[in-house]
C-alpha cells in the first residue's frame, strides 16, 4: 500500500499550510542549479511502513522538510517484498533518475546475493552512509546467563531456539557466525516479520536469544520489571552514554565474531547518476547529517554516527558485500 | 481512581482548541482515506507521518490515530455500497453488507448498522485499554507462534463452510485461495515461490486487489449480464432517520452477540503482528457459528455487518495499546504511528505513562472524543451516502470501473495490481456462473500467508513436531475449540443426511 496522487497532493498542501503559519510567507527557494531536481524526489523504502528502514526514512524527510534543506520535497514511498528486491528493481529501472533514491541496510547484500536478479550491488550509484546501527546479544531477563561465555556454553550443550527478522537476511548472518566461531549447536532460528516481533518473542519467552539493535529491545530494557537483558555489544567499544553505558563487548567476553558487524543505514541511487547529481545528494544528506535533530535521533537510538561518502563509502560496500558473500558460502546458503 | 485522575488529565490535553482541530483534521482525512478503496489507513497515516515534525508530539499522535478511526469507519461505504473493499479491513463485510444494500434495498440500514458497530466495538475497546493497559499488553506476550497458529485455525474453522453448497467446491475454493496466498517470497526459506521469474510477483499477491476484482468488477459483470434486472433501481425508498433508528434497535436485540465480538476483536488487536483484518474474519464467523440461522449469512444478515466491523474497531484501538505500552506494535498502522514516536523522540514502553503522562492520557482521551466524532460525522452522512444507490445504474458502472482501478492502482503504483484486480474480475465472473462459493477462496487468502508463517515457526520451535499445538495450554484450548468447530458442521451433515433416508423408508 502506497503513495498515490491525491494524498501526496494532500500532504503537499498540508505541508505548505503548516510552513506558511509556521515560518511566514517565505517561500523555500534553493539554487536552481543544473543537478538538483526539478520535481519531487522519490525516497524508496524497502520494508513495509513502521520497520527500522522506514523509521529513518521518513525522519529524514521531516528533517529535510523541516530545514527546508532541498529545493524539492522528498516523499517517502514503501516498495515492500522479496526482502528488498522488489525495491531494488524500482529503483533500478529509474537509471540516471536523480529524483529516486531509496534507504538501504543489510539486506541490500543477503538480497542480492542470495537471490538471482537480473542486477548486482555495483549497479546501483552509491551516495552515502548516515549511521551505523549495532548488533547487541539478548536474553530474557530471566535466564541464567549473565555474560557471552555462559550463552556460549549453553550453546554447546543444548540447540537454543533464536529469533530475528527474515531469513537469511542480517540476524541469521550474525547467528551464523556466532555460531562458527563458538562451536555451540546449531541454532533453531524462528524468522520473524521485524525487529518488534523480535523482541516481543523473546519478552514473550518464545525464544532463548536474538540480535536485536539496542532501539528494537530499549522499550522491553526499560520495562519496570525489566524484560529484557543485553549481554554484549558486537561492535568493538562499549556504548559510552545513554542507556546501555559501559555494556561490555562481546570480544571482551570471549565471544569474538572475527569481524565488527553493524546494520548499515545507507542511501542509494539508480544506475548511473552523474558525479554532479551524486553531490547534490551527498551535500544534502550531509546537512541531514549535521542537523541537530539527527544528532538527538542517533543519541537515543544508541546510533553509531559515521557518515560516509565517495570513495570511503565505496570502499565500506565492496568490504561488506564481501563479508555478506564469505558468510552466506560457508552456511552453506549459497553455492 | 488514581486512572480517573489521569484521564482527567488526558482530556485537559485533548480538548485544548488545537489538539481538537487536529483531531478534526485527522477523522475527516482518515474518513476520506478510508472511503477511496485501494489507499489504506496504513499509508495515509504513513504518508502524514512527515508532516507532523511541525507539531507537537502530542498534537501529532492524536491527527495519526485520528486519521486511523475515520479510515475504520470509512472503509464500510465502498464495500457496501459498491461491492469494493475500501479497507483490508472490510473485506469481510462483503459478505452481508453488499447484499443488505444491494438484494434488501437497505444501504442506509448497512450502513448504519456498521457505524453504529463500529462506534460500540470502539468505545468498548477504548474502555479496556484505559484501565488495563499495561497489564493486557504484558498478558499478550505469552501468545507466540503456536497460540497465533491456534487462533488462526478458529478462524477458519468457523468461516469453512461458508455459503452453503458443494463442500467440493468449498474446498477447491480454499486450495486455490492457499495457492495464491504462497506467491512470493518465502519469509521462512527466503526462497521466492511460484513468481515464474518475475519480479513483479516476488512481492506476492496481495489480497486486495484481488478482492476488489472479485467482488467488484466480477459483481458488475454479473449484473450486466443480467442487463441490470438486479441492479440498483428502485432502491433507497425509505432514506434517513428510519435506518439509523432501525440499526439501533437491531443493536439491541444483537447486543451480546456484538460485545463479544468486540471482546475478541480486542484481544486480536492487541497480539502483536494481527491487526483488524484477521479480528474482523474471526468475529464473522464467529457470528455464524453462534447464530441459529446460518442460511440467512451472505444474504444480507445484521449480525454479519456488526460483527466483524465492531470487531475490526476494537482491534484498531486494541492495536495501539501493545505499540504504547511495550512498543511493538499490534497491527500495520500502529507500527507507522509507533515510528512517528521514534521521529517525535519518545520511546515507547511502560515508563511512556510514567515520563510522559500528558502525552499517553491526552492520547488516551482523544481515542474516545475521536469515536465520537467520527461516529457522528458518519451517521449524518447515512442519508447522503445512501442516496448514491439511487443514482442509475448506467451511470453508476463506469463510475464503479473507474473507483476499483483507481483503487488497487494506488496501494503500490503499479499496473501489476491494476491487471491481477481485472484478472480476477473474470475469474470472480465466472465463479459465480459456474456456482463456486467466493467467501472460502477470500478467507484462505486473507489468512494463508499469515497462518503459514506461524505453522512454520512453530514447528521450528518444537523440530517439526505437532505435540507443541497441544502442549501449551492456551493453543491447546483454543485448537480443541477449533477441531470442536471443524467437526461439528460435518456432524451436522452426517446426521441430517441420516434423516431424510430414515423419512423415506
Amino acid at each position: 500500500m502506497n503513495r498515490s496522487a491525491l494524498p501526496t497532493l494532500i500532504t503537499l498542501m498540508l505541508v505548505c499550510a503548516l510552513l506558511a503559519v509556521a515560518c511566514g510567507p517565505a517561500a523555500p527557494s534553493g539554487p536552481a542549479t543544473a543537478a538538483s531536481p526539478t520535481r519531487p524526489v522519490e525516497f524508496v523504502i524497502s520494508t513495509e511502513p513502521g520497520g527500522g528502514s522506514d523509521i529513518y526514512a521518513r525522519f529524514i524527510q521531516g528533517v529535510i522538510e523541516k530545514n527546508k534543506l532541498s529545493p524539492q520535497p522528498f516523499l517517502a514511498v514503501n516498495k515492500p517484498g522479496g526482502a528488498g528486491a522488489v525495491a531494488f528493481q524500482y529503483v533500478f529501472e529509474k537509471k540516471g533518475d536523480m529524483h529516486y533514491t531509496m534507504i538501504t541496510l543489510n539486506s541490500f547484500f543477503t538480497t542480492l546475493i542470495g537471490q538471482k536478479l537480473p542486477f548486482q550491488y555495483t549497479d546501483f550509484t552509491p551516495i552515502a552512509n548516515l549511521a551505523l546501527d549495532p548488533f547487541f546479544l539478548w536474553v530474557n531477563e530471566d535466564a541464567p546467563w549473565k555474560t557471552a561465555g555462559d550463552f556460549t556454553a549453553a550453546a554447546k550443550a543444548n540447540a537454543l531456539t533464536v529469533t530475528g527478522t527474515g531469513s537469511k537476511q542480517e540476524d541469521e548472518v550474525l547467528f551464523s557466525l556466532i555460531q562458527a566461531k563458538s562451536g555451540a549447536k546449531p541454532f533453531k532460528y524462528v524468522p520473524q516479520s521485524g525487529g518488534g516481533a523480535v523482541a516481543a518473542a523473546l519478552a514473550g519467552k518464545q525464544a532463548d536469544a536474538t540480535v536485536n539493535n539496542p532501539s528494537e529491545g530499549l522499550s522491553f530494557y526499560q520495562a519496570s520489571p525489566r524484560k529484557l537483558r543485553p549481554i554484549c555489544t558486537f561492535a568493538n567499544s562499549s556504548p559510552t552514554a545513554g542507556p546501555y553505558k559501559d555494556l561490555p563487548t562481546c570480544k571482551s567476553q570471549g565471544l569474538d565474531v572475527g569481524i565488527e558487524y553493524f546494520i548499515m543505514r545507507s542511501v542509494m541511487g539508480p544506475p548511473g547518476l552523474t558525479p554532479e547529481q551524486v553531490k547534490f545528494h551527498v551535500d544534502l544528506l550531509k546537512k541531514v547529517y549535521d542537523s541537530t535533530e539527527w544528532r538527538d535521533f542517533a543519541e537515543k537510538n544508541v546510533l553509531d554516527l559515521k557518515f560516509l561518502a565517495g570513495a570511503d563509502f565505496q570502499k565500506f560496500l565492496d568490504d561488506y558485500n564481501k563479508l555478506h558473500l564469505d558468510v552466506m558460502k560457508q552456511a552453506g546458503w549459497i553455492q | 481512581m488514581d486512572t480517573f485522575a489521569h484521564l482527567a488529565l488526558g482530556f485537559q490535553v485533548a480538548l485544548q482548541p488545537f489538539n481538537l482541530l487536529m483531531l478534526f483534521f485527522g477523522v475527516a482525512l482518515g474518513l476520506v482515506i478510508g472511503v477511496l478503496p485501494g489507499l489504506g489507513g496504513t499509508s495515509g497515516v504513513a504518508i502524514l507521518l512527515p508532516v507532523t515534525v511541525f507539531v507537537p508530539p502530542t498534537s501529532a499522535v492524536i491527527f495519526l490515530c485520528g486519521i486511523y478511526w475515520g479510515a475504520l469507519f470509512g472503509g464500510v461505504v465502498t464495500t457496501i455500497l459498491f461491492n469494493i473493499p475500501g479497507e483490508p479491513w472490510s473485506v469481510a463485510l462483503l459478505f452481508d453488507g453488499f447484499p443488505l444494500a444491494k438484494q434488501k434495498g437497505r444501504p442506509g440500514l448497512a450502513l448504519s448498522s456498521s457505524f453504529v458497530a463500529s462506534f460500540v466495538g470502539a468505545l468498548v475497546a477504548t474502555v479496556l485499554f484505559t484501565f488495563f493497559a499495561v497489564l493486557l499488553a504484558d498478558w499478550a506476550l505469552a501468545f507466540g507462534p503456536p497460540e497465533l497458529f491456534a487462533v488462526f485455525l478458529l478462524a477458519f474453522a468457523t468461516l469453512t463452510g461458508l455459503e452453503s453448497g458443494s463442500p467440493l467446491k468449498s474446498i477447491a475454493m480454499i486450495g486455490l485461495g492457499l495457492l495464491l496466498a504462497s506467491i512470493g517470497f518465502d519469509t521462512v526459506t527466503g526462497a521466492p515461490r511460484l513468481t515464474f521469474g518475475r519480479s513483479e510477483l516476488l512481492g506476492g499477491i496481495g489480497f486486495v486487489p484481488v478482492t476488489i476484482g472479485l467482488f467488484g468488477i466480477g459483481e458488475l459483470l454479473a449484473s450486466a449480464e443480467e442487463q441490470g434486472t438486479l441492479s440498483f433501481q428502485g432502491l433507497a425508498a425509505r432514506v434517513g432517520l428510519t435506518d439509523v433508528l432501525d440499526s439501533i434497535k437491531a443493536l439491541r436485540d444483537r447486543i451480546w452477540l456484538v460485545l463479544g465480538t468486540t471482546l475478541v476483536g480486542f484481544w486480536i488487536g492487541v497480539l502483536p503482528g494481527t491487526g483488524a483484518t484477521p479480528a474482523s474474519f474471526l468475529a464473522y464467523g464467529l457470528a455464524r457459528s453462534w447464530s441459529k440461522d446460518k442460511e440467512d449469512f451472505g444474504k444480507g444478515e445484521i449480525s454479519g455487518i456488526m460483527a466483524p466491523q465492531s470487531s475490526a474497531d476494537a482491534a484498531g484501538v486494541g492495536s495501539i495499546l501493545p505499540m504504547i505500552a511495550l512498543g511493538v506494535p499490534g497491527s500495520p498502522t500502529a507500527a507507522v504511528i509507533m515510528a512517528g514516536l521514534f521521529i517525535w523522540g519518545l520511546q515507547p514502553g511502560p515508563q511512556l505513562f510514567i515520563t510522559n503522562p500528558d502525552f499517553v492520557w491526552g492520547l488516551i482521551a482523544s481515542i474516545y472524543l475521536g469515536q465520537l466524532l467520527t461516529f457522528t460525522i458518519c451517521i449524518l452522512g447515512v442519508p447522503l451516502l445512501a442516496s448514491i444507490m439511487r443514482v442509475p445504474y448506467a451511470i453508476m458502472t463506469p463510475f464503479i470501473v473507474v473507483i476499483s482501478i483507481l483503487g488497487s492502482y494506488s496501494l503500490s503504483n503499479s499496473m501489476t495490481d491494476v491487471w491481477i484486480t481485472l484478472i480476477f474480475g473474470l475469474v470472480g465472473f465466472w465463479l459465480r456462473k459456474q456456482r463456486y462459493p467466493m467467501a472460502p477462496l477470500v478467507v484462505a487468502i486473507v489468512l494463508g500467508d499469515s497462518m503459514e508463517k506461524v505453522l512454520r515457526q512453530s514447528l521450528i520451535m518444537s523440530d517439526a513436531s505437532l505435540t507443541i499445538f497441544f502442549t501449551r495450554p492456551i493453543a491447546l484450548v483454543t485448537m480443541i475449540a477449533a477441531i470442536g468447530l471443524f467437526a461439528l458442521p460435518v456432524m451436522q451433515g452426517l446426521r441430517r443426511r441420516r434423516l431424510p433416508s430414515r423419512q423415506a423408508a
